[in-house]
């Protein structure tokens, strides 16, 4: 493993740690926000989820 | 005679309102009362609704509802106002000012800090989300069709963080009629907001005030803000604002909330009001010198006899009177009344009924249209016919003409199509895709200079680059897509569609507003879920949330276009529309099932206000694409940026986690190979095939990047034509997405999100099966 390796890494765990974020934070808002149930504004999902308190 | 007998084009007066229950209810609220004038404007295209000209707007209902409705007929035009209006003296009454309930400075407002709550309540497709942007600054979606909001959504006023305001669903009145207006109503009722902001319509301003009339009789500090001015006077009329505050007794505050215009005005009024809790000057709307005063020595005697009752139960006397005369369920359970106060009661609205010759529901509605025909010939210069309304009869003359609407319906939707799949999107598209690959290229080429890792390299191009990349170029397409539908929703079409279309899905056991929810559906099917909260009957709503899913969703236009490209890209747009035909088919079909074996009955009566056209605003369809595509986006690179990387890590592995030059050796292959028969009879029992659709439940465009992965680009030579055609009916039909189906678990509950998940596979196999059967009947098999 050179040092390319290495940065490629870390910037791949990165990318991976706030894609999961997101994916978490879709998951709790019960989809809403990825399909205008809200327009993509989480203080206005009307699921009563608890994603407003993420944002 | 019965409103079902009368000619187009004729006039008549409304003599009776017969029917019962919540219907009947809806009919008196929306204007339909003894006395209205009505005329008929037109039948739709299979002869069935009917549309009428009422109070100055136009209302559809069936002919079976409009058989139970005596009229007498009328000669001439119907004339909506008597025209006595004359120049307004009125001197400003200053309410919702310092100086009218307190001198300037003084007056005993709420402590500091305490947050101002209001409720943003008024008629469907009246505007209120249009003024809670422009108060708020939020960017919640607006269209122009009755409903588009169906849930309660909160806000602080820009500048006022002390505000906290909540844009309800639209309702008619407080009688609640279908579940959206149970929320309104609820929340009016029951948390009780520091203040209400009550949009009216001002070029539809009679019906409009008919809930204004119930929110003044909650004795809630309120303003009325007069929305779409700018229309009425520009067409020539005009409203003398300090006579209708004078008579409402509340601040009234003209506005053009599209155009921002007389906004800050409302949020001083309304602020105002609810810091000083001034609530409305008048309340009392019953003559007592009108028709006898029946009606108003009935209400005042319920009054007293209830008061105790409806302070124990924090319900606003006066509106609880009101609504106990009409014999709400909901506000008599509430009272808890005894034995003998209900027959005092039933004694005095008995009474009633005989001296007022009407009975109790109609007496009440009439007490409520007599006072504001009163405010509005006072007050009210209304336009002879706004260029909008003539501008829509004219467009309706064709999209609603009786041999020309479903012509120029299919021919909208092919257009939509066409334009999406062949002309712009795909264009688009291409040029995407060409961006993507050479980017593609240029890490690939990149990390090999860099002498990366094998592993690390295979991940970033055959992972990545291969998966996401695959999905990203498909973005052009979907907001094209959605560029067209939202121009439908915005232009006031999608109305017209379920007025054109009820008779045909009464024949499925729909009502035709079960089309604006399917409709959406071609967008996504977890707002179409939501969207059905419209529908007041639970019957049709449940129907209409199980053939949701079969609206082919933006989300699976990758998969086809994937396979279309890669199979069959001769036949590019004839088998894109023919797949989207295809679940509209098979919806149908599912219709009829629902509606023999599971919900038996009737579709629910159809009474639906059609909204004049409009331009789509250029802001609202922008600020659509751009959450759209933000959204697309975003899944792109947290949901299937994460199932990319799982499936390339699975693919690249064994079971003893040693890396494999052959993916038939690896953990995927191992654990989706022991799936692998159950699709053996559909043709698609490749490893790879079933690990895609797997993924697709998580989010749908992740099947086309799990192919891309697994096959490393070599579709076309692994798949034969005959499967990619297996596999396109069989996505078009499985199971929804899982967002889509906690969607339905949030509206029916866990038993029909795993039923919809179940019976949408087994559909889906069965459908690719005999698809597979007659391909292979017919030579096309491997």
């Amino acid at each position: 493993m050179n040092a390319v390796d290495v940065i490629l890494l870390i910037l791949l765990a990165v990318m991976l740690f706030f894609a999961a974020r997101a994916a978490f934070r879709r998951k709790k808002s019960g989809g809403c926000c990825e399909t205008g149930g809200c327009s993509g504004n989480c203080g206005a999902c009307p699921y009563e989820c608890g994603c407003k308190k993420d944002e | 005679m019965t409103l079902k007998e009368l000619a187009v084009g004729k006039s008549a007066e409304v003599t009776a309102v017969g029917g019962d229950g919540a219907l009947r209810q809806h009919f008196l609220d929306m204007g339909v009362i003894p006395g209205a004038r009505v005329k008929l404007l037109k039948f739709a295209p299979m002869g069935d609704p009917m549309e009428l000209l009422i109070h100055g707007y136009n209302l559809t209902l069936r002919l079976a509802e409009a058989d139970k409705i005596m009229i007498r007929p009328i000669s001439g035009e119907a004339p909506d106002l008597p025209e006595k209006w004359q120049e307004p003296p009125t001197p400003h009454p200053g309410l919702g000012e310092g100086g009218k309930f307190h001198p300037k400075g003084s007056g005993d407002p709420l402590p500091e800090g305490e947050t101002l709550t209001f409720a943003l309540v008024g008629n469907q497709n009246c505007g209120k989300t249009t003024l809670f942007n422009q108060l708020t600054g939020a960017n919640q979606h607006v269209g122009n069709f009755p409903g588009v909001t169906v849930d309660r959504k909160d806000g602080a006023i820009k500048n006022h963080p002390e505000t906290l305001v909540t844009d309800l669903p639209g309702i008619y009145s407080m009688s609640p009629y279908s579940s959206e207006e149970i929320v309104s109503r609820n929340f009016v009722l029951e948390n009780k907001p520091r203040g209400v902001i009550n949009i009216v319509d001002a070029s539809n301003i009679e019906r409009n005030l008919y809930l204004t009339m119930q929110l003044l009789e909650m004795n809630v500090p309120m303003v009325v803000a007069l929305n779409m001015m700018d229309e009425v006077t520009a067409n020539g009329g005009t409203i003398d604002i300090n006579g209708m505050e004078m008579m409402l007794g509340v601040p009234v505050i003209p506005i053009s909330a599209a155009k921002n215009e007389g906004v800050h005005e409302l949020v001083d009024h309304a602020v105002h009001v609810a810091k000083y809790q001034e609530r409305p000057l008048a309340r009392d709307f019953c003559d007592e010198n009108t028709n006898g005063g029946a009606v108003h020595r009935c209400l005042h005697a319920i009054r007293h006899l209830i008061e105790d009752h409806a302070v124990r139960a924090g319900l606003p006397v006066r509106f609880a009177a009101s609504k106990v005369v009409e014999g709400d369920e909901q506000i008599l359970k509430q009272l808890a009344l005894d034995e003998n106060e209900t027959d005092m009661m039933e004694h005095i609205i008995l009474q009633m009924e005989t001296e007022r010759g009407l009975d109790r529901s109609a007496a009440i509605a009439d007490m409520r249209f007599s006072f504001i025909n009163k405010v509005c010939l006072r007050t009210v210069k209304k336009p002879v016919e706004s260029r909008e309304h003539k501008r829509s009869e004219k467009i309706d003359r064709i999209l609603t003409g009786k041999y020309t609407s479903i012509p120029v319906f299919i021919a909208i939707m092919g257009l939509i199509f066409w334009l999406t799949f062949n002309v712009v999107g795909a264009g688009l598209q291409s040029l995407l895709e060409s961006g993507i690959t050479a980017l593609s290229v240029g890490a690939d080429a990149a990390l090999t200079a860099a002498n990366v890792n094998p592993a690390i390299h295979s991940l970033i191009t055959e992972g990545i680059f291969a998966g996401v990349g695959s999905v990203l170029s498909f973005l052009p397409i979907i907001v094209t897509l959605f560029f067209f539908l939202s121009m439908l929703e915005d232009s006031g079409y999608i109305a017209r569609v379920a007025f054109v279309m009820d008779k045909l899905l009464r024949k499925i056991g729909l009502s035709g507003r079960s089309i604006v929810p399917l409709l959406i559906g071609f967008g996504c099917t977890v707002p179409a879920v939501m969207s059905t909260r419209t529908l007041p009957s639970e019957r049709d709503r449940k129907i209409t949330i199980l053939l949701t899913p079969f609206m082919s969703c933006t989300a699976k236009l990758p998969i086809y276009a994937f396979f279309v490209d890669h199979f069959f890209s001769d036949y590019k747009a004839l088998i894109m529309t023919g797949l989207y035909v295809l679940g509209v088919l098979t919806g149908i079909g599912a219709a009829f099932l629902f509606k023999g074996l599971v919900f038996k009955g009737e579709a629910a009566p159809f009474v639906m206000e059609l909204p004049n056209y409009r331009l789509p605003g250029i802001k609202n369809v922008g600020r659509l694409l751009w959450e759209k595509a933000k959204d697309f986006l975003q899944r792109a690179f947290s949901i299937i940026l994460i199932a990319t990387i799982v499936i390339w890590l699975l693919q690249s592995f064994d079971l003893q986690l040693n890396p494999v030059t052959d993916s038939r050796q690896s953990i995927l292959a191992f654990v989706a190979g022991k799936l692998a028969f159950i699709m053996r009879p559909v043709g698609l029992d490749d490893w790879r095939i079933c690990t895609s659709l797997i993924s697709g439940f998580l989010a749908k465009e992740s099947v086309v990047s799990t192919m891309e992965v697994l096959f490393g680009g070599a579709v076309s030579s692994a798949v034969s034509p005959l499967s990619a055609a297996c596999l396109l009916v069989f996505s078009l039909l499985y199971t929804p997405c899982v967002a889509a189906v906690s969607a339905i678990r949030r509206e029916l509950g866990r038993f029909w999100a795993v039923g919809v998940v179940v019976w949408q596979c087994v559909l889906a196999w069965v459908a690719a099966s005999v698809v597979h059967l007659i391909g292979m009947l017919a030579g096309f098999g491997v």
